[in-house]
């Protein structure tokens, strides 16, 4: 019987009431040398770590006992065993009053519940653990979210914070819904049959699409998702990781374009130096020729049209070279609103009557550093070609503002400039003509009635001042083209322009 | 009437010169390229050299700084179609003109080359330093 105890790692014992009462113990020792003997109450006290004595000494003693009277006590305990380990004990008392067959007595059991106690401990620490993944993959700066692929349409059943942020949804507009609410009328339908086709495969896919949040505002999304797969290898969510590459996107088109822009405007300079020197003997000689009046009737007519050919070519090879030299030459400061109610002093006789020109010119604007003339060139060239793309009618809308502070912009040396809007009604571009629209002799308009200089002029002139400029169209709704200009350095060069008059 | 060297690697270039400012009435040596150019320089006698920039072996540049010194009282003239490795015009990439007394740009008409040369052949001081526009 004490060994049937024992295996099963249990102790009873009985303790007659007093200071001094017998003290009896059957089953498991728990290691504790002598709990069996006469002075076992002493040997068990003993073992037991400090912090759990006062207790057990409680339940042992004469208040114990009068406890216990009122039914079964019960106290847990730890212990030191011989390997320097620690048993979680479980002790319940209960005590027998005194009869004539003896006095009275308390009647324990203590049962080893290291077992229990280390399951659920460790099962609070998983709990832990669980909590402080999810908090992690709330706070994680990439979107997360998983559908669940067991039920039909398959809604989100998570989404992290980042995603929150990053649509501007609140968590209970999302959760239960298929995440295709992202989708808008930018969205590219192939990357759409894409994910589908990767879902349908099971597949794990990653791409770019152009998604919308709650307010409607476009972002580009680098998306991937991953299968989520059970025990047995069936589809049971997906996983999706989102980042808004909006931005990034922007400026590796940026760079991409000026790199671009380099490399054409490196093979310019080469034609243009041969070109230039070709053209060198014709202006003179053809000169020479009517001077010295070595033509005469038709043919002095005829070499009136070479010369006039030499020196339009000439005009050419300057404005190709325009649109890619680099540094900034003699450029002062000037008031932005001054240079550009001078600009559009030119603009205004250049457009069509049917064209209205509305202007918005913030009354502060920082100093910029340019040349007058560079400016109105600038603007009068970007007027030209939106009274084309209007033909003949519609609304040409200029504005002149601080940049906004909140802008991405590309360089640091752009922040606290000028933002310049020129939109127009027009044609628009699609996007194989928005990507050449820079390109030296890229031209839309029909043969003879445009270079295809003026754009890659703009563009080689905002860069020499030190800006950028970007375009946005849509085919049959217009053009914007926004550009940005550094503030002026300070103090360095003297103002001009900030009176009128000047 | 002055005594003017042209140094230019183009034949047609060098050619067109030589008629528009023997029609001008003064007396030119042409020279092929820049070594050549600055054995001439030495021998003395130039009022004016007009020597191109972009030139293969000695550069124009070359050619002004050896020839300043070889011969003070000459005055230098650049003409330039721009470098051909590099997407600038030449005022943009020379601000001292390659250290000429004057930089035109190719191509350039017979008028502005006139004008450039009595400017430079003027014995007057105020007109002798500035680029054209």
């Amino acid at each position: 019987m004490a060994r049937a105890l024992g295996l099963a790692r249990i102790a009873c014992f009985e303790m007659e009431a007093g200071k001094d009462g017998a003290w009896r113990w059957f089953g498991a020792t728990f290691g504790i040398t002598g709990v069996d003997g006469p002075e076992g109450r002493a040997r068990l006290l003993e073992a037991v770590f400090d912090a759990d004595r006062p207790s057990l000494w409680v339940l042992l003693s004469e208040e114990g006992a009068a406890a216990a009277d009122n039914g079964l006590l019960s106290v847990e305990i730890r212990i030191l065993t011989a390997h320097g380990g620690s048993l979680d004990l479980q002790c319940e008392v209960t005590a027998e009053p005194a009869s004539p067959f003896g006095p009275a007595t308390l009647i324990g059991t203590i049962r080893d519940v290291t077992h229990e106690r280390r399951f659920e401990a460790d099962l609070s620490e998983l709990v832990r653990h669980n909590h402080l993944l999810l908090a992690t993959i709330d706070a994680c700066p990439l979107s997360i979210t998983v559908s669940d692929m067991t039920r039909p349409d398959a809604p989100l059943i998570y989404a992290n914070r980042r995603f929150l942020e990053i649509t501007g949804y609140q968590a209970d507009e999302v959760i239960g819904h298929n995440c295709r609410f992202l989708q808008g009328p930018g969205t590219d339908r192939t990357a759409v049959e894409r994910i589908r086709g990767a879902i349908a495969r099971g597949e794990q896919t990653e791409l770019r699409l152009l998604n919308y949040t709650r307010a409607g505002e476009p972002f580009l999304n680098n998306l991937m998702l991953s299968p989520l797969r059970d025990e047995a290898g069936a589809l049971s969510a997906y996983l999706g990781l989102q980042e808004d590459v909006t931005l990034e996107a922007a400026r590796s088109e940026a760079e991409a374009q000026r790199q671009k822009m380099e490399a054409l405007g490196r093979m310019m300079g080469g034609v243009a130096h041969e070109v230039n020197n070709m053209l060198q003997p014709i202006a003179l000689l053809a000169q020479h020729l009517l001077d010295a009046g070595l033509a005469q009737g038709e043919a002095r007519e005829h070499v009136e049209v070479v010369l006039d050919c030499s020196l339009k070519a000439r005009q050419i090879i300057g404005d190709l070279l325009t649109f890619s030299r680099p540094a900034t030459r003699l450029a002062q400061r000037h008031a932005a609103a001054a240079l550009m109610q001078d600009a559009l002093r030119l603009v205004r006789p250049a457009l069509p009557a049917g064209i209205a020109l509305v202007v918005q010119i913030r009354e502060t604007l920082p100093d910029v550093a340019i040349e007058r003339t560079v400016f109105a060139q600038i603007v009068l060239n970007l007027a030209t070609n939106a009274a084309a793309a209007m033909q003949g009618s519609g609304r040409l809308s200029v504005t002149v503002e601080p940049m906004p502070s909140a802008l991405p912009i590309e360089a640091p040396s752009l922040a606290g400039g000028l933002r310049i809007r020129v939109i127009d009604t027009g044609c628009g571009m699609d996007r194989v003509t928005l990507d050449r629209a820079f390109e030296p002799f890229f031209t839309t308009k029909p043969v003879g009635q445009g270079t295809g200089l003026g754009l890659p002029m703009v563009y080689g002139l905002v860069r020499e001042a030190g800006g950028s400029i970007t375009l946005q169209s849509q085919p049959g709704i217009g053009t914007a083209v926004t550009i940005l200009l550094p503030p002026a350095p300070p103090e360095e060069m003297p103002a001009h322009g900030h009176h009128p008059g000047h | 009437m002055a005594t003017i060297l042209v140094i230019e690697d183009v034949s047609a270039v060098l050619l067109s010169l030589r008629i528009v400012l023997q029609g001008a009435g003064h007396k030119v040596t042409g020279a092929g390229d820049g070594a050549a150019g600055l054995e001439l320089i030495a021998g003395g006698g130039f009022d004016l050299v007009i020597t191109d920039i972009w030139m293969p072996g000695l550069s124009g540049a070359e050619v002004i700084r050896a020839g300043r010194a070889q011969s003070p009282r000459t005055r230098f003239l650049a003409i330039s179609g721009g470098d051909p490795n590099s997407e600038s015009r030449p005022e943009c990439l020379a601000s001292d003109a390659f250290g000429a007394d004057r930089l035109l740009s190719k191509p350039f008409e017979k008028e502005a080359l006139l004008r450039e040369v009595a400017l430079l052949l003027d014995p007057a001081p105020a007109n002798s330093q500035g680029r054209t526009p």
